[in-house]
């Protein structure tokens, strides 16, 4: 009986919020904001500013013109094209990147809830009456946080532009500029979404040391699961600052709390993290994050409520 | 009959306290045992035990197995039930079934709509919605639609009232138990359950003070309301338990011959909630 997929729909299931409601609810506000300002492009405004420069003073006045308007299309599409392709580039670059810190949040705080909820509302005394596994139970949602939710948000994110690029189409035509010429043709979409994906799987697998570690506090602390997650590394940094004189502990720690260098350039490519990621270090950290799953699995199989 | 848990010697410790001290009994097949005990004897210990929930020591066998090896393996063939409420509340009533059909193949899943059909219960509430009484209702149903060997039920009706506990053990009684499934109850409320036991097992302090078939509780055990004229001759007998009665003497007695008891008054079978109050009260002396 295959009951992975059965888990992990119960994990959907029960973290609607997180996987179905916030990057909806981002994408709606993205649009919202998106038609706003295409709603209000028609006029331009001017910015006044002051820059003092040597000592001197100097008033300047800066034409801005919103980027949906007749005005700020016609002149975006007489910029050259090298321009238009990085202006693309990064407008479509910047989409994602609410959705990848979201996305970083969500799945850090599923994975601290995740072992510690049931305990609480005392439904692992249901679960565990079921006859599956710790182990398969802990992959589940070990699954949900490096490849359910990366998927969602990619797909978010996809949308998201993909509404975006229909928006300034529709904006271009009404405005009789040709949309092919100024926004598909220089978009590079696919190759951008290729990269992205790259990145996510790439940073899935830097993720598991993090983690494993949140699914490990998860599975014994008795309160306050957030405190234990960030008190024992800071306690570890202190000690070995203190106590030892090297400092790979806080080097260790501080390099896989974090995303994988975000893909924040437009000429982004996965291939750039493999150096980070192929290496003897990397190795010893899925070594560690193998033992802290291994941990997460053994306290579920001997703990029940809170 | 076979016997579908054998219990040897089981320890478990919870720092200084004692929650079980070697406790040893057997569970029939077919039967309906009743794990009784006041608060804090280890009944809650004894069938966590048994379910693979906790760790101790001692030697069990759950239908053949080690539950310490392997709980989810143990999991196709025992269902339980642990106290009230810890069905998640989140869950809608359908997606209870669609994760339990998923999971367990032994899940009928017409058997628990059939059942479902005759409550209050829509499919598409949550649990957090239902009442307490639902809630039970909800999880006996997906319960009874599982064809296991062994049903525990920690305490299933603390907290319910009077109609909702009614209804469980009729249902229980009624629909489910077929002779071929054992079941296991632990309460201490002892008249709830009496009527439907096969076989009663009394713990406390972590150990278990009896272990008796209901059918042979007449032929081990007696209450005999004592004439005011035979107090002593009775007492001599060394009973278990006595107690002042509408300024008569009723004392229980176990292993005592029959014909000696009716010389000293009315004999009668003790039930099941003065013999607790007896074997708890000899235990603690």
């Amino acid at each position: 009986m295959n009951t992975l997929p059965v888990l992990i729909r119960r994990e959907v299931q029960e973290h609607r919020g997180l996987v179905i409601y916030t990057p909806l609810g981002l994408v709606v506000f993205l649009v919202a904001m998106m038609l706003f300002s295409f709603a209000f492009s028609g006029s331009s405004s001017s910015v006044s500013y002051t820059m003092t420069k040597d000592g001197m003073q100097s008033d300047h006045r800066m034409e801005v013109f919103a980027p949906l308007s007749s005005e700020g299309l016609h002149r975006f599409a007489e910029l050259p094209e090298q321009k238009r392709e990085a202006w693309l580039g990064k407008s479509i670059v910047a989409i994602s990147v609410p959705f990848l810190i979201l996305l970083w949040t969500v799945t850090f705080s599923y994975l601290i809830g995740t072992l510690y909820g049931e305990r609480r509302d005392r439904s692992i005394l249901f679960w565990k009456s079921m006859p599956v596994s710790d182990a398969m139970t802990v992959t589940s949602k070990l699954l949900m946080a490096v490849v359910v939710l990366p998927v969602i948000y990619f797909v978010a994110i996809v949308v998201a532009q993909l509404i975006m690029m229909l928006i300034a189409t529709v904006a271009a035509l009404v405005h009789s500029v040709d949309p092919w010429h100024v926004l598909w043709g220089q978009s590079h979409l696919v190759a951008h979404w290729g990269a992205l994906s790259g990145w996510l799987a790439l940073n899935a697998i830097w993720y598991l040391p993090a983690c494993a570690w949140l699914m490990l506090v998860s599975s014994w602390a008795r309160t306050a699961p957030w405190a234990w997650a960030l008190a024992v590394p800071v306690g570890l940094v202190i000690l070995e600052k203190i106590l030892l004189p090297f400092t790979w502990i806080s080097h260790w720690i501080s390099l896989y709390s974090w995303p994988l260098g975000m893909p924040y350039r437009v000429e982004f490519h996965p291939a750039m993290c493999l150096p980070l990621m192929f290496n003897v270090q990397m190795v010893v950290s899925l070594a560690i994050a193998a033992a802290m799953i291994y941990g997460a699995i053994y306290m579920r199989g001997r703990t029940d409520e809170i | 009959m076979s016997e579908i848990v054998q219990a040897r010697g089981l320890t478990k410790h919870y720092g200084d306290f004692a929650a079980l001290s070697g406790a040893s009994f057997n569970v029939q097949k077919g039967s309906i045992t009743g794990l009784i005990g006041p608060n804090g004897a280890g009944k809650t210990t004894t069938l966590k035990a048994l379910l693979g929930l906790t760790d101790f020591d001692g030697d069990l066998a759950v239908l053949g197995n080690d539950p310490r090896k392997g709980r989810h393996r143990i999991m196709e063939r025992v269902c339980f039930i642990a106290d009230v409420g810890v069905l998640p509340r989140w869950m809608r009533v359908r997606e209870v079934l669609d994760y339990v059909e998923g999971v367990h193949p032994r899940f009928s899943r017409e058997r628990a709509q059939a059942l479902l059909a005759e409550t209050d219960i829509a499919p598409r509430r949550r649990v957090r919605e239902l009442s307490k009484g639902m809630v039970t209702q909800l999880h006996l149903a997906v319960v009874m639609a599982i064809d296991v060997e062994l049903l525990v039920l920690d305490e299933p009706t603390l907290g319910l009232d009077i109609l909702y506990r009614k209804s469980f053990y009729d249902r229980l009684l009624n629909d489910y138990f077929d002779h071929e499934t054992s079941i296991i109850i632990s309460t201490h409320q002892v008249e709830e359950v009496e009527s439907l036991l096969t076989h009663l097992l009394f713990i406390n302090e972590g150990h278990i003070v009896l272990d008796c078939e209901m059918d042979d509780l007449g032929s081990r055990f007696a209450d005999v309301l004592v004439d005011p004229s035979h107090v002593d001759q009775a007492m001599q007998l060394g009973p278990l338990y006595v107690r002042d009665m509408l300024g008569r003497k009723r004392m229980i007695f176990e292993g005592v011959d029959r014909g000696r008891l009716e010389a000293l008054g009315e004999v009668h079978v003790p039930n099941v909630a003065d013999l607790f109050v007896a074997k708890m009260q000899r235990s603690r002396s």
